[in-house]
């Protein structure tokens, strides 16, 4: 009669966790904001806002909004060569956040060297003194 | 010089008639070719950079700044065959040979030779991602060192006698040869742009012969594409 209980009483707490797990689901879903409110965020961008955009699917782009329309946002992704600007529905987008545009990677290398090269340098002049 | 501006024009003028982005098949843009020149440093072991190959001197090396110019031609936005010459630091090397100083005497006579250096290098590269502003890469492929030999026999030959040496005067020669190794090489680096076409390029280089590691050098290259 006891494990009868027992086993009734795990039963019981099992099924319990199954409309617990749905409804927070269910909640997880309400929190991402509708294609409306998508939109509405992105009307209220400046001209020209550079943003990063995550879509649902999971790829992320940085580039410029250019047009926001009823049903799509038009979107000039940030690529080396220009090209075609691309629609994306207000549905699509996971989140939408916006972006800066930093130092370019080149002159990144180019700092990171200067700086790799000035601290031998600087090494380099510490022995020197040092050997004197 | 002669051999790097002849490569140069040659480059150019086998690029102009292409002067235009392509679309490869997946519909990413890219330029077909790239030309950049560079500088940083290459070591070469001695049994690798030395003349002539006398045996494995593999724990010397001969370290040297280094100049480089490199034209690629990209097949699709991943792939690209380039040729580069590299230009090497002139080294001075000592040899003694056993000459004959007179009749029935034999000894040493002292050789300097000037050797100026000049690698080309064939290779294929992998280039990762497409119409980025960070292109990383890997490149596999044969250097070819050329080495411009000028060696002059110093004018006399040393014969032991006894305790010591009597100098036989000769008349000087000299002899220009050239010396040519084929080595194959890895390296890596990435293309990171300052604009659309403008890149930095920093690259490492591993060259090696049958007694492994035989080439080490990196370089930081300025270029366009085109």
């Amino acid at each position: 009669m006891r494990l009868h209980a027992f086993v009734v009483a795990i039963l019981c707490g099992l099924s319990s966790l199954l409309p617990v797990g749905a409804s927070a689901q269910e909640r997880r879903a309400g929190v991402t904001p509708t294609a409306a409110q998508w939109r509405s965020t992105v009307e209220r961008l400046e001209p020209a806002a550079y943003v990063t955009l995550r879509l649902r699917d999971g790829t992320e782009r940085k580039g410029t909004v250019l047009v926001a329309e009823d049903e799509i946002l038009l979107f000039q992704p940030r690529t080396r060569i220009r090209v075609r600007p691309v629609e994306v529905r207000y549905e699509e987008i996971a989140a939408l956040e916006r972006a800066k545009l930093g130092m370019s990677p080149g002159a990144r290398v180019l700092a990171g060297t200067g700086a790799v090269v000035g601290g031998l340098f600087v090494i380099g002049a510490l022995l020197l003194v040092g050997s004197n | 010089m002669r051999l790097v501006m002849g490569f140069l024009l040659g480059g150019l003028l086998v690029a102009s008639p292409a002067l235009a982005q392509r679309v490869d098949r997946t519909g990413s843009p890219y330029y077909a070719w790239d030309l950049d020149g560079g500088f940083g440093f290459h070591n070469i072991s001695h049994v690798d950079g030395s003349i002539p190959a006398t045996g494995n001197y593999s724990d010397f090396w001969d370290y040297s700044w280094a100049g480089s110019v490199d034209v690629g031609r990209y097949w699709t936005s991943h792939i690209k065959t380039s040729v580069g010459v590299t230009l090497l630091q002139k080294t001075w090397e000592f040899e003694s040979v056993r000459v004959s100083a007179a009749p029935g005497i034999t000894g040493d006579q002292y050789i300097e030779s000037q050797v100026a250096r000049t690698q080309v290098s064939l290779a294929g590269t992998w280039q990762f991602l497409e119409n980025a502003f960070v292109h990383p890469y890997v490149s596999a492929g044969l250097r070819t060192l050329v080495m411009d030999v000028d060696a002059e026999a110093r004018p006399a030959v040393y014969v032991r006698t006894g305790n010591g040496y009597t100098n036989y005067q000769v008349p000087t020669s000299r002899r220009d040869y050239q010396v040519v190794r084929t080595r194959p090489f890895v390296a890596i680096g990435s293309k990171s742009y300052f604009s659309e076409r403008v890149y930095v390029r920093p690259e490492m280089v591993v060259g090696a012969n049958d007694s492994g590691v035989s080439q080490f050098g990196a370089r930081l290259s300025f270029g366009i594409d085109f």
